[in-house]
Order: C-alpha cells, then sequence, then structure tokens
C-alpha cells in the first residue's frame, strides 16, 4: 500500500499530471490494492471534509486583500516610502527593496504575489539607479520569502489546517524571523554595496519623508490592524482575513481612489482561480493524508527517525534537511499538507514545540522557491527581469546563504519563534 | 457568455458572498453581541463551493499545479501522448467522484445543515456531482481538441500562488 501510494504519486507528478489529481489517483490505487472494500463515496466525503475547517477561508480573503490593495496602487507607495526610509544606506535601493516587502508582507502573506507585483516596480528603479541587474534580481528573489514569514501567512494557515495548531500563535511566531531575514538581507546588501560601490540615495528632506510616510500610512497599518485584532481577542486569524479586505476595500475606494467596477470584478475572478487551485490541492491532500495514515507510514517513518536519534535539535535538523531537498522539488502548499502530518508526531515526541517547527517548516519550504527546478519566484523573476532561467538561478544562490543561516538560528533557539506567542498568549498547554 | 465565463462569474460571486459572510461573523458577535451560529457553516459551505467551481472551470485551461520540467524534455507526440493518458486517467478518477457524490447527495438529501435548516448536505454533495460533470466534460473536450491538433497548453503560472 505504502508503494503504490508514494510510487504512485511520484510517477504521476513527473508525468504532469496536475498535483492534486496524483494525489487523488495515487490514494484510489493504494486503497485498491490494499484489499479493504472501496466505496466511491468516500472520495467526495473525504475531499470535502478536509476543506470543512474555517480556518481555511482566511486563504482566498488574504489573497483577495493583497490584489486589491496591489490594484490600488499601494506598491508604489509602500516602496517610495522604503526608499526615503532607508536609501540613504550603502546600496539603498536594494534595502529599500527588502524593507519594502517585510512591509507588503504585512497585507499580501505569499512569496510568489510580492515578487510578481512589487518586484516589478523594484527591479525598474534598480535598473534606472543603476545597479547590476543581477544583483537586483537575487535581492528581489530573496525579499519576496519575507512574505509568508511575516504574518499574515497563507502557508501557516495551510500548516496550522494540516497540523491543528493555531494561526494566531503561528502568525506571532513569524514575526521575529521575518525581522531577522530582513536584517540578515540588509546585511548582505551593506556588505555587496561596500564592496562593488553600488549608489544610495540622497538623505530625504523632512518634508519627502513626511510625504511619503503619510501616502504609505495606511496601508502599513494593515498588518498592526490585523495583529492587535486577533492578539486581543476581538477577531479569529480567519475574521481578520475579512477585516483586511474590508480595509483593502475601504483605502482603495475611497481613499486612494483607484479602484473602478471593472478592476473589482478581475480582481474576485483571480482570486477565486486561484484560490481554487489551492483548495484543490488541499482537498486531495486530505484524501492523501487519511490513506497516508491508514498505510501506516507515518508510524514507520517516526520510528525510523527516532531509532536514530531522540534528540530535539538532531531529529529537527534531520527534517529540515529532508525538507530543504523536498522543496526544491515541491509546491510549499503540497509539502506541507503531505509532511506536516508526518513530521509534526516525530518533532513533538522529541518535544519540539509544534509552533517553532511549523514556523522553522514554513522558512525551510520558502528556500524551495529560490532553488532549482520548481523555484516559482525563480521562475516569476525569469519572466519580469528579462534574464535567462539559469542566470537568475546563478544569481539568487548567493542569497540562499543570509536566508539559511536565519534557519539555523531559529533552529538552534527556539525561543525566536515561541517567545512572542507565548509572551502575549502565554504557554500553551 | 462561454460556460467557462459564466462559470467564473459564479466563483467571483460566491467569494464575493463568503467574504460577507465572514464580515457579518464579526458584526454579529463584537458589534451586535449576537454570535451567528449559522455563519461559519455557510462560510465553509461557500468555501467548498469556491473550491470545486473553480477546480471545474480551471480544468478547461488545465491551470492546476503540475510538475512539467520532464515532460517538456520529450518530443510533441510524446507529450501529446502523456496528456491524453493523464486526462484519460483524471476522467476515470472523476467518474469514480462523481458516482460517490451522488450516492452522497442522494442519501443526505434531507439532512440539513445543522445551524442552517434550508440548506441540505444533499445540496452541496450535488453541486460536487455537477462540477465533477463538468471537469469530465472540460477533460473530454481537451482530449477531442488534442487529437484533432488544436488544444492550446495555457500558461500554469497565472493560477499558482
Amino acid at each position: 500500500m505504502i508503494f503504490v501510494l508514494t510510487l504512485g504519486m511520484l510517477v504521476l507528478l513527473l508525468a504532469g499530471m496536475p498535483v492534486a489529481m496524483a494525489m487523488a489517483l495515487s490514494s484510489v490505487a493504494a486503497l485498491l490494492v490494499s484489499g479493504m472494500p472501496f466505496n466511491p463515496t468516500i472520495l467526495s466525503t473525504k475531499m470535502q471534509f478536509g476543506l470543512q475547517n474555517f480556518v481555511l477561508v482566511g486563504i482566498p480573503l488574504f489573497i483577495l486583500a493583497a490584489k486589491l490593495m496591489n490594484t490600488a496602487g499601494i506598491t508604489d507607495r509602500i516602496f517610495r516610502f522604503a526608499g526615503t526610509m532607508v536609501g540613504f544606506l550603502p546600496g539603498g535601493l536594494g534595502h529599500s527593496n527588502v524593507v519594502a516587502s517585510l512591509i507588503f508582507s504585512g497585507m499580501s502573506g505569499a512569496a510568489v504575489v510580492d515578487a510578481a507585483s512589487l518586484g516589478q516596480i523594484e527591479l525598474e528603479a534598480m535598473k534606472k539607479a543603476g545597479y547590476p541587474k543581477k544583483f537586483s534580481v537575487a535581492i528581489t528573489a530573496g525579499s519576496s520569502t519575507i512574505g509568508p514569514i511575516f504574518p499574515p501567512s497563507i502557508p501557516m494557515i495551510v500548516f496550522s489546517f494540516a497540523s491543528g495548531e493555531s494561526v494566531g500563535r503561528l502568525f506571532l511566531g513569524g514575526v521575529v524571523p521575518g525581522l531577522l531575514m530582513t536584517l540578515a538581507l540588509m546585511t548582505i546588501i551593506t556588505i555587496r554595496a561596500r564592496k562593488e560601490n553600488l549608489p544610495r540615495e540622497p538623505f530625504p528632506t523632512l518634508a519627502i519623508a513626511t510625504r511619503s510616510f503619510i501616502d504609505a500610512l495606511l496601508p502599513m497599518l494593515t498588518p498592526v490592524i490585523l495583529l492587535s485584532c486577533i492578539w486581543s481577542g476581538i477577531v479569529t486569524p480567519t475574521e481578520a482575513a475579512a477585516v483586511a479586505v474590508c480595509y483593502a476595500l475601504l483605502i482603495g475606494l475611497f481613499v486612494m481612489r483607484e479602484l473602478s467596477f471593472r478592476q473589482l470584478v478581475h480582481v474576485f475572478v483571480e482570486t477565486a482561480k486561484e484560490s481554487a487551485v489551492i483548495g484543490f490541492v488541499i482537498a486531495a491532500a486530505s484524501l492523501f493524508g487519511w490513506v497516508l495514515l491508514r498505510s501506516g507510514m507515518t508510524t514507520h517513518i517516526a520510528d525510523v527517525m527516532l531509532a536514530f536519534s531522540q534528540d530535539p535539535l538532531i531529529v529537527l535538523l534531520i527534517i529540515s534537511v529532508f525538507l530543504f531537498a523536498i522543496g526544491c522539488f515541491l509546491d510549499s502548499t503540497i509539502a506541507i499538507l503531505i509532511f506536516a502530518p508526518i513530521f509534526l508526531p516525530v518533532a513533538m515526541s522529541v518535544g519540539i514545540d509544534p509552533i517553532h517547527f511549523g514556523v522553522a517548516m514554513v522558512l525551510n519550504l520558502m528556500l524551495g522557491l529560490l532553488t532549482p527546478p520548481f523555484g516559482m519566484v525563480l521562475f516569476v523573476m525569469t519572466h519580469i527581469s528579462g534574464l535567462k532561467f539559469d542566470e537568475v538561478v546563478r544569481a539568487t544562490l548567493p542569497i540562499l546563504v543570509p536566508l539559511i543561516a536565519v534557519l539555523m538560528l531559529i533552529i538552534v533557539f527556539p525561543v525566536l519563534v515561541t517567545g512572542l506567542p507565548n509572551m502575549l498568549m502565554g504557554v500553551a498547554q | 457568455m462561454t460556460v467557462k465565463n459564466a462559470l467564473e462569474k459564479l466563483n467571483a460571486l460566491i467569494l464575493l458572498c463568503m467574504f460577507c459572510i465572514t464580515t457579518l461573523t464579526v458584526i454579529f458577535r463584537s458589534v451586535l453581541s449576537t454570535p451567528a451560529s449559522w455563519s461559519e457553516d455557510l462560510a465553509q459551505l461557500s468555501f467548498i463551493l469556491l473550491v470545486f467551481v473553480g477546480a471545474a472551470t480551471v480544468m478547461e485551461d488545465e491551470g492546476h499545479i503540475r510538475i512539467t520540467t520532464l515532460v517538456e524534455r520529450f518530443g510533441p507526440r510524446t507529450r501529446r501522448a502523456i496528456r491524453i493518458v493523464n486526462r484519460l486517467l483524471m476522467i476515470t478518477f472523476m467518474v469514480l467522484f462523481a458516482k460517490g457524490a451522488w450516492t452522497n447527495a442522494m442519501f443526505n438529501w434531507e439532512v440539513d445543515l445543522g445551524t442552517v435548516d434550508w440548506i441540505q448536505i444533499g445540496h452541496m454533495y450535488m453541486s460536487l456531482f455537477v462540477c465533477s460533470l463538468l471537469m469530465i466534460l472540460y477533460l473530454t473536450l481537451n482530449i477531442v481538441r488534442d487529437i484533432k491538433g488544436t488544444y492550446q497548453q495555457s500558461d500554469r503560472l497565472n493560477a499558482t500562488i
């Protein structure tokens, strides 16, 4: 059963079958060879049941909020504001790029959205200012991975669904790692800027700084509003997504006045389409996960790993190496849905905090967005930069070093993840 | 307006409903201090509809997430053969899915949602049944297009997060 399930899925994936269908078909094949009675009603029951989770409603709503903000022209204002804040540092626009991604991540929660929307503006500005194209591409790609770590985060919602852990705690757990990634990337930019004498922006006048701050203030308040609403218990993280949409609509329609009815319809259609694609994978993963559990594979893997070591750090490092390799080949949503139910029980059995594990897993898989052959951000950068795919890969690989360093840091020091949620929401029982 | 366009608009409407329902949850609880027991169930139901109606719509463009790196290395004839075999396998799954959804719809036709008595669980399964038929239709159409040589592959990046 295990053999049919894993080999079946692998073959179907490599044959270009949609991932959701590969999961569903290999699950059916595994059920048929297991000798257990097969009833087709189980397919629709398990697949719809997988979607019956209020947490998942947050995914389309967060995508919708980010798209509304982007259509309302907020990305431009954020980048201008980031420029006045840090543009005067050596390698100024590189820093602006990273800081803008951090601000944008407070409303998007998906790396590809960040790279595709903000990335275009960032690359254009850096090109005009005379930055090497490959350096600009690397920084833009690297900074886009902050989005899924800093709250709100779609991969964290997916992890919460796969593990049953609190989305609020996961969101808060991503704050410090997100800031550390920002610092790590800014350090690399400073080193490169000093070495290659990269340009910097003039120090902004008070009038310019104030103007750009006022322009970007409302969108920048999004993560503050969301986190304070979640933290104070006024709304659940899913409801916070609806609040984010309301806020984006208010800004887009009444403050920026850049959202037309036609644009609104387009944003709703596109969001529905993207959400359905993710949701269909989640539905199929529910069926796959159910068969996986029945196959006994999860217990088998746990036994093998625990026989090797029971030290939390070593177990987490082994899992991280595995996930890093997996992240190069599988989409993060799919990897979370398949591997969180397998590895989380192992991690918890050796005393690893599930929030620590979740944030480390998501960060690790986000690195996969920057690694060939299936790094989605690499595809986006190739598309918007005009460079060849292998040029983008070569340019982006060095940017993995600071991000891996942050991953190692949060693996070794769990308090960097668990500290904030424990402080604000109390220690989980 | 094509069937696909109509489905896209319908799905956008479902998303709008889902957003309104979730917002109402907050308003009822935090502003009116009367928690709405029905809202979470309805939001979840709209999400299920959104996913299956959307999955059917995306099926025509074959915009679901897939890994094509290996397949792209083959020649056009081999690629076409693989595409057709894949679709036949998907149709097989969708037929089983549709059969199960129909049985579930009949079995649960009188069972209400619990918090919303005018919505039956059977209605939800019936919509899954209809969506699976649409997917079978689109997959069959794409096989025919591929055999005729009129099939054009879409850019999957647009449908991927």
